[in-house]
């Protein structure tokens, strides 16, 4: 954590260079950082130097071994997958769970589990497909919300700023579904010296995430070819497909991923995490196979939590294949190898990876 | 009661110029009264509005000045006697008809008010409406004292039946806005029926009307030479003579005696400024080397009467003139009796001073290095504070350095720190959406940036409507918002088509202006501005989207709700304010500034000033720690 | 009548919002019913709210004055408020000048936003001091409620003051003339409060 810099940096640093992930944990803090769609922007700078919004960023410097160190009280000893307990394949039991999934319902699963077993009075989610391309964030309260916010829109939402409203309003212990750079900012925000609702946070489930499209362009791609509000469902097939298929109420349009790849956001290409490494728990596809989920247990907590869900059969487990976890790992690998190019694309200087503090061996490994 | 009403001939009363107007009108028996609001006119017609039942004559905020101009015209053509007042620049609005109804003439007594703003106290101009007289060949009159607004007037009506063409009466704020005695005089009875006959028809045979226009100039000029407003005082030597008219009377007069020059300098006071009464300053003149003229804004006296002196330069002799043009006296801005009088020493080698230099040091000394600066704002509860943030945001979002173009009202202010320096043009009614249509225009020559109009719910009607036609009409890209405050705000909220009441208070037809919008084709939404966040979202929304779109931010006026509903206690929880710390810093005293919330220095904690405060509450809507608390929700 | 000085100039000063209008307004029509000549210039419009507001109000038994006063020629100044009962004696002040104000601060947005300063009141009262013949501070917040009608509390203050040749009844009876039906009562008890300021009764 990089001391002494507030909103005038976080401005030049990120938002300027159109680094910010928009994972909302900014925003809500302070009347003077807005957010709408997944734009974030600094109003009117407060004058404060030294400010919440730019410790919390998942963009401005981050010594992930520090916050390795404090989840996991050990850096991790896996260069591609991050610290963990346990990698398997998984799914909800509940049919209807896994039918509004995106894949095998095994967040949905955990999140009602949770929520109805008393270890998380209320859940951070966001729900896609909500009468727009927009998904929305939520504070879910009750377990019978958490099946609505299945399924993926590829678009992120503000989704810490919720958490920055639970700073007002406590709500107990908090259960929180994001993606990576969501991970790692409420990483931060536990870690930092401020009061803040993320300290509530006592489960955090990661989604795997390669890369999130802008609203805008997005949207401007959908625009004359599908209606945005009758969208039930959104997928990218494994490769070879390249296409993104749209499941509308009227029936299923693909598009060529390559006529999509404009609209992803620039920071992630600069995204070192696919997995949600700073997670408890993570979750994702299998590729090339639809009603299952990679599931990644990290900590010894979250051990217990899933041992519990399985023995209540909310979900079942199999190994992962040797082949299909090299090849996760090899995915993994190939996107922090992107993301260090990239950077030094950017800043012209080995040393300066901008947000990401390594140690020099671990990025020799990627360069 | 108002003084407009009272039957007592020869009671001295206090009254405002604009009132003195008023009287003067209902003195000549007024039967129509038509106006769009404008400082410092507006209390001419709404005098006349608040006493029109009383009198049985009509008032209307009409909306806009041409058509208040065109109505009261109407009521002449009909026979009538007819007022129609506006600021300066609604003579401008006026204009178009002013240049053809001079040629077609007039039947009942018709008199148009220009009520100019010397340094554009609340104006974006400070023009010298005196000059439009003259363009359109008309008859001008200005009043110098508040017993000479009222007998100005009451004469107008005379002139311009005798005549058959409209006068002008050119006031100033220091005029019209101030107050002072009044003899009153009768007022008539009977109501004359209207009724139209003949024909007026500018544009056949315009090179005769013109030349008959001319003739009744001539017979105007004639009736000036004989006419009271015009006196001389002074020594019946005097070589020096100040030439003055209007307020300029006043300030000369208390400039000489200040100087103690009443044994050498004349007075020649004008009072019927176009066509000036040759033959009568020839005569005060005779005696004169030297003369001052003394007049607010331009030298229109000035070069009036210099070129009688060239045409006269054989009776007169050589004359030394001296006021805009010499320098002595500014030409710009308006004037008081201390420049009048620094004039007058100047040229005479006095020393002016008005007070001991040690002290006025001291003074300067003792109040400058302390006295913290005053801006205008918008008032507390003002919806513009939210809507300007709300556009300040959503623009800050967008992030293509999106601007907004500006129209008159309130919310010009927003220029200013009162908007956040939201505006980036300001000039006239209509001009922000007229500008923005223009700009839309210009994607083709690689220009980006969205363009945000903001215009009143009056200035809609007044002038935007043609812009937002046009817009729609050649597809340009922009956003218009229209901060709907529910009446014309700025001049006292005088009602306009969607207010649902007229000038005399009675229920009247609204005309919705979203409804307007719709119908010539545009999207349009309603908001609250009040409910800031959602404005920001939804006017970020429409940024992105190309065309011409209208967001309605409406929210009453809080001054008026707070007046008619009551007050709400809105008040400070201190433990939960955490001042000036990472995540408010101060927000709503720093940065929204509405006045009514004051930083408590001891504690550092916000306070409401309750004695300020609207109680409309929407500081508590923005408050980061939900610190201010509104009494009863 | 004759005034001992002709003219006789007053200058009322306030914040947009404060009902300086008002209060000037009473007064001239209190003076109005001594048959004198009374003048009353105002400066609002744009500065309507939370700007500086300012009526000159001028007397004489001989002439129609003109609205304006001259610089340093204030007799009386009555402040609503303090830092503009300081900004018309750098102006209109005089080492005779009589000044009446109400020591309650009403902050400029800039100092709300601390790009200024507002000045410790008891130096504006003691730079005033220094400047007028006398100064009267009308303070009556040991009362504790907010105080909405400081004009009228003012005017009260002036009124007793025995600067105006004018007797109370005037006064009393230009509010009658002016005000809201509904409305005098209260401004009769704030107009008193003003008195009782004054005299110290």
């Amino acid at each position: 954590m990089e001391a002494g810099k507030g909103p005038v940096d976080l401005e030049k640093e990120v938002l300027n260079e159109g680094l910010c992930a928009s994972c909302g944990a900014c925003v809500g803090i302070c009347p003077y950082i807005k957010v709408v769609k997944d734009r974030v922007a600094i109003i009117e700078p407060c004058g404060i130097s030294e400010g919440q919004c730019y410790d919390f960023c998942p963009r401005t410097p981050t010594d992930i071994a520090a916050l390795e160190r404090r989840i996991f009280g050990e850096e991790s000893p896996d260069s591609s997958l991050g610290s963990y307990i346990s990698i398997e394949m998984a799914q909800a039991r509940d049919s209807e769970t896994r039918s509004r999934a995106q894949y095998g319902g095994v967040v949905s699963a955990l999140v009602t589990y949770a929520m109805n077993q008393g270890e998380i009075d209320a859940a951070v989610l966001t729900r896609p497909f909500d009468g727009s391309l927009m998904p929305t964030s939520v504070m879910a309260e009750q377990s019978s919300q958490v099946l609505g916010c299945a399924g993926s829109s590829y678009i992120t939402s503000a989704t810490l700023a919720e958490l920055n409203k639970a700073t007002k309003q406590p709500r107990g212990a908090i259960g929180v579904v994001g993606i990576p750079c969501q991970v790692m900012a409420l990483r931060k925000m536990q870690a930092s010296k401020h009061e803040t609702g993320a300290k509530g946070v006592k489960l955090v489930i990661g989604l795997f995430c390669t890369w999130a499209l802008s609203y805008k362009g997005f949207n401007e791609f959908l625009k004359g070819k599908v209606d945005p509000s009758s969208i039930k469902r959104i997928d990218i097939p494994p490769p070879p497909a390249n296409i993104l298929v749209v499941h509308t109420k009227e029936g299923t349009m693909e598009f060529p991923l390559d006529e999509i790849r404009g609209s992803i956001k620039p920071t992630c290409n600069i995204c070192y995490d696919m997995t949600s490494e700073l997670a408890d728990i993570s979750v994702g596809m299998v590729e090339g196979i639809d009603d299952w989920n990679t599931l990644i247990v990290r900590t010894p907590e979250a051990k217990r939590l899933i041992d519990k869900a399985k023995q209540d059969e909310v979900i079942e487990s199999r190994p992962l294949e040797e082949s299909r976890l090299d090849h996760l790992r090899e995915a993994s690998l190939n996107k922090k190898r992107r993301a260090i190019s990239e950077i030094v694309k950017r800043t012209g200087d080995e040393k300066n990876l901008l947000y990401l503090r390594l140690s020099d061996g671990e990025s020799r490994k990627f360069l | 009661m108002s003084t407009l009403t009272v039957d007592q001939p020869g009671k001295s009363v206090l009254m405002m110029g604009n009132e003195a107007i008023a009287r003067g009108a209902i003195e000549a028996g007024v039967n129509f009264c038509a106006a769009y609001p404008g400082t410092p006119s507006t209390e001419i017609a709404e005098s006349l509005a608040r006493v029109a039942e009383h009198f049985g004559l009509y008032a209307e905020w009409s909306t806009n000045e041409i058509v208040a101009l065109e109505a009261a015209a109407a009521a002449s053509l009909a026979g009538l006697r007819a007022i129609v007042a506006m600021k300066q620049n609604g003579v401008n609005v006026c204009s178009d008809f002013l240049m053809t109804i001079s040629l077609s003439g007039t039947k009942g007594g018709l008199v148009i008010v220009a009520a100019d703003d010397p340094s554009a106290i609340s104006s974006s101009n400070e023009q010298d409406s005196r000059n439009f007289a003259k363009f359109a060949d008309l008859p001008l009159l200005e009043p110098a004292t508040f017993q000479e607004a009222k007998d100005i007037t009451k004469w107008a009506f005379e002139l311009s039946e005798k005549l058959g063409l409209p006068c002008m009466i050119r006031s100033v704020t220091r005029l019209s806005h101030s107050r002072g005695n009044v003899k009153l005089g009768e007022i008539p009875e009977g109501r004359p029926v209207a009724r139209f006959e003949g024909a007026y028809i500018a544009g056949a045979f315009v090179a005769i009307q013109h030349s008959a226009l001319h003739q009744k100039l001539e017979q105007a000029r004639e009736a000036f030479e004989e006419s009271e407003f015009n006196w001389y005082v002074g020594p019946e030597d005097a070589k020096f003579i100040i030439v003055t008219s209007g307020s300029g009377w006043f300030y000369s007069r208390e400039a000489v005696a200040a100087l103690g020059l009443g044994e050498e300098v004349g007075i020649l006071k004008i009072g019927t400024t176009w066509p000036l009464p040759e033959r009568f300053i020839i005569d005060h003149l005779r005696q004169a080397t030297e003369i001052l003229i003394v007049e607010e804004v331009d030298p229109f006296l000035e070069q009036n009467i210099k070129v009688i002196l060239s045409e006269q330069a054989k009776t007169l002799g050589p004359i030394e003139v001296y006021g805009a043009k010499s320098g002595h006296l500014p030409g710009f801005g308006d004037i008081n009796q201390d420049k009048v009088a620094r004039a007058l020493a100047s040229i005479k080698g006095l020393e002016y001073r008005t007070r001991d230099e040690v002290y006025a040091q001291r003074a300067s000394d003792l109040a400058l290095p302390i006295l913290p600066p005053r801006m205008p704002t918008v008032c507390p509860g003002c919806p513009h504070r939210a809507s300007l943030w709300a556009i300040k945001a959503a623009l800050k979002l967008d992030g293509r350095d999106g601007f907004v173009t500006g129209d008159i009202g309130c919310y010009s202010l927003g220029a200013g720190p009162a908007g956040f320096w939201q505006l980036k043009t300001l000039h006239c009614m209509g001009a922000g959406t007229g500008l923005a249509t223009g700009f839309g225009q210009l994607g083709q020559f690689g220009f980006n940036q969205p363009v945000i109009s903001v215009c009143g719910d009056s200035t809609f009607f007044h002038a935007a409507i043609p812009g937002l036609i046009n817009a729609r009409f050649n597809n340009s890209n922009l956003l218009m918002v229209i901060l709907d405050n529910g009446g014309t705000a700025m001049t006292g909220f005088q009602p306009h088509p969607s207010s649902g009441y007229d000038a005399l208070g009675r229920p009247a037809p609204v005309v919705e202006i979203e409804e307007v919008c719709k119908a010539i084709g545009v999207e349009v939404k309603v908001r609250d501005p009040f409910e800031v966040d959602q404005a920001i979202e939804d006017l970020y929304d429409m940024l992105q989207e190309d065309g011409v779109k209208v967001m309605v931010f409406r929210r009453k006026c809080y001054l008026v709700e707070s007046k008619e509903k009551g007050r709400k206690r809105v008040f400070v929880e201190p433990e939960k304010c955490i001042g000036d710390d990472c995540g408010c810093a101060r927000f709503c005293s720093r940065v929204f500034n509405c006045p009514g919330i004051i930083w408590d220095q001891e504690a550092q904690k916000a306070k409401i000033d309750e004695v300020v405060c609207t109680g409309c509450g929407v500081c508590a809507t923005l408050c980061p720690r939900g610190a201010i608390v509104v009494e009863g929700g | 009548m004759t005034l001992e000085k002709d003219p006789l100039n007053l200058i009322i000063t306030g914040v947009g919002g404060q009902g300086n209008v008002l209060a000037s307004h009473i007064v001239a029509s209190a003076g109005i019913k001594e048959e004198l000549y009374v003048t009353v210039g105002e400066t609002y419009g744009a500065s309507q709210r939370g700007g500086a507001v300012m009526s000159h109000v001028r007397f004489s038994s001989q002439a129609q004055c003109s609205p304006l006063i001259s610089e340093g020629q204030a007799d009386i100044v009555v402040g609503l408020e303090p830092v503009e009962a300081l900004r018309v004696m750098a102006e209109f002040g005089n080492p005779k000048t009589r000044v009446i104000v109400s020591p309650r601060p009403i902050y400029p947005i800039w100092v709300l936003s601390g790009q200024a300063k507002y000045p410790p009141i008891e130096e504006i009262l003691g730079n005033l001091e220094e400047l007028a013949d006398r100064v009267q501070v009308v303070d009556v917040s040991e009362d504790g409620e907010a105080l909405v009608g400081t004009n009228v509390l003012m005017i009260g203050a002036l009124a007793a003051s025995g600067l105006l040749p004018i007797p109370i009844e005037s006064f009393e009876e230009a509010m009658r003339e002016i005000l809201a039906p509904k409305d005098l009562e209260m401004n009769f008890q704030t107009f008193r409060k003003g008195m009782q300021a004054m005299t110290g009764g």
